[in-house]
């Protein structure tokens, strides 16, 4: 435990050398307050601009599904873009050998951010949710984004060999996250060709107003991430 | 020679990281979803992703490419090679610009766009921008967190006037920025004469600012402090 006490703090020195760690805390804030008080101003204009009475307003729950993900996964890449840095440095094979071992290391770049991300998504959504959720909703938005980071990060340190892959797949797998927003869009038919993404099912879940609807997108999340762990890159 | 050489590297170089493979990916993603969009809503919409991301990728990948190219000791290879900076920028402006040029023109068809040599030329000029931006930032960074937070001022002074311009908010200078001009040009309208001497010596300084930032960065490669 204490060599991942070590670790996580390791990382964040890192991550205070490159200014990272101020931006964490303040770039969650920064897009709840956009979200928050942008959207509706937006709203006012576009409605304006195309004549319409709402354009996003029907939408404004999927803001919110977004928020919870994109704070999770904020920082989680963050994360994957330090296990990319440390693996092209060849520092993560000698901290695979260290006490820490291989568990230790994503505990403390994967697990440690994803409780804080829980946490700080929890608080971001109650402060700057544009629609009214419950408690227990928010609590399993939340998770979700947490879980979904989690994959993300996984998906770009086992995908790719270097940090230019690395972008890349960043750059595909923030596509992931688009999932929220099917049930939206699509019609009901078509929106299950996405069933093997969490986010489509933490997206339904919001949409159907059904809590239950968490459960798949929680044990996909478990094949996930236990799918990327066994191909082990990282 | 030596040019054509250094390109095909790069285009090699974005085949081998998956740049096509993942450009490619994005392109029909992006035209399933421009055609499930209302007609009415496509023009506005297509010109914003456009000008959003394709040519944009020389500022969302030049840092990891950069970096990569440091650790694999490539840069070090280059810096006592008969190459000069000026063709290493323009190596790398011309092979993004590449990949940009193949997604718009892709993008632009499947939305049915005319003007698609305006929106080309448009394209081309908006990826040297960022791709120039993006090297300038690269040279000076030690890790991709750092690359990432260095560009995010670049992205707002690039992309926010633009956006705000094309949905018709206007200054009367506003036209003459650089990024104003580009977008215009990804919506298919052909500038006038001194905008695109504006866009010139814009695309010139940079080019100048990124071949100092690139001879500072060879010259400082290599050797060990004792």
């Amino acid at each position: 435990m204490k060599a991942v006490q070590i670790s996580f703090r390791q990382m964040l020195v890192f991550l205070k050398n490159d200014m990272m760690l101020a931006i964490a805390c303040v770039a969650p804030v920064f897009i709840g307050s956009i979200f928050c008080f942008g959207i509706p101003r937006l709203e006012g204009v576009v409605t304006e601009y195309f004549k319409m009475k709402s354009i996003l307003k029907p939408y404004y729950q999927v803001f919110d599904v977004f928020l919870a993900s994109i704070t999770p996964v904020f920082y989680c890449f963050v994360a994957a873009m330090v296990i990319l840095e440390e693996r092209d440095d060849h520092i993560t094979d000698a901290l695979y050998a260290s006490p820490l071992g291989k568990g230790g290391y994503l505990v403390s770049r994967l697990g440690i951010p994803g409780l804080l991300s829980f946490v700080i998504t929890e608080g971001l959504l109650l402060a700057f949710s544009l629609i009214h959720v419950s408690f227990l909703t928010r609590t399993f938005m939340a998770m979700n984004g947490v879980l979904q980071g989690v994959i993300f990060s996984l998906m770009v340190v086992t995908i790719s060999s270097n940090k230019l892959e690395g972008m890349a797949v960043t750059k595909l797998t923030s596509l992931m996250m688009l999932g929220v927003a099917m049930p939206w869009f699509l019609p009901e038919k078509v929106q299950y060709v996405f069933w093997f993404l969490p986010s489509y099912w933490m997206g339904k879940a919001v949409w159907c107003q059904e809590n239950l609807l968490v459960i798949p997108a929680v044990l996909l999340a478990g094949v996930w991430g236990y799918c990327l762990v066994k191909r082990g890159r990282c | 020679m030596r040019m054509e050489k250094l390109i095909a590297g790069d285009v090699k170089f974005q085949r081998k990281y998956g740049f096509y493979f993942l450009y490619a990916i994005l392109t029909i993603i992006y035209i399933t979803a421009i055609l499930a969009i209302p007609q009415s809503w496509r023009g506005k919409i297509v010109t914003l992703l456009i000008f959003s991301d394709p040519p944009a990728m020389g500022m969302f990948f030049m840092g990891a490419i950069v970096l990569l190219e440091k650790s694999q000791r490539v840069l070090c290879t280059l810096a006592v090679s008969p190459i000069t900076p000026q063709e290493y920028i323009a190596s790398k402006m011309i092979s993004v610009s590449l990949i940009s040029l193949l997604v718009a023109v892709s993008i632009a068809l499947a939305a049915g766009k005319d003007h698609l040599f305006i929106l080309g030329m448009g394209t081309v000029l908006t990826s040297m921008i960022f791709t120039l931006l993006g090297m300038i930032v690269a040279v000076k960074i030690e890790s991709l967190n750092q690359f990432i937070l260095w560009t995010v001022p670049f992205e707002i002074i690039g992309f926010g006037p633009a956006v705000l311009y094309l949905f018709g908010v206007d200054f009367p200078v506003f036209q003459y920025y650089p990024a104003n001009i580009c977008i215009n040009m990804v919506a298919g309208r052909l500038p006038g004469g001194l905008k695109i001497v504006i866009l010139c010596i814009f695309i010139a300084i940079l080019f100048g600012l990124a071949q100092k930032s690139v001879l500072r960065m060879w010259n400082r490669l290599g050797g060990a402090k004792l």
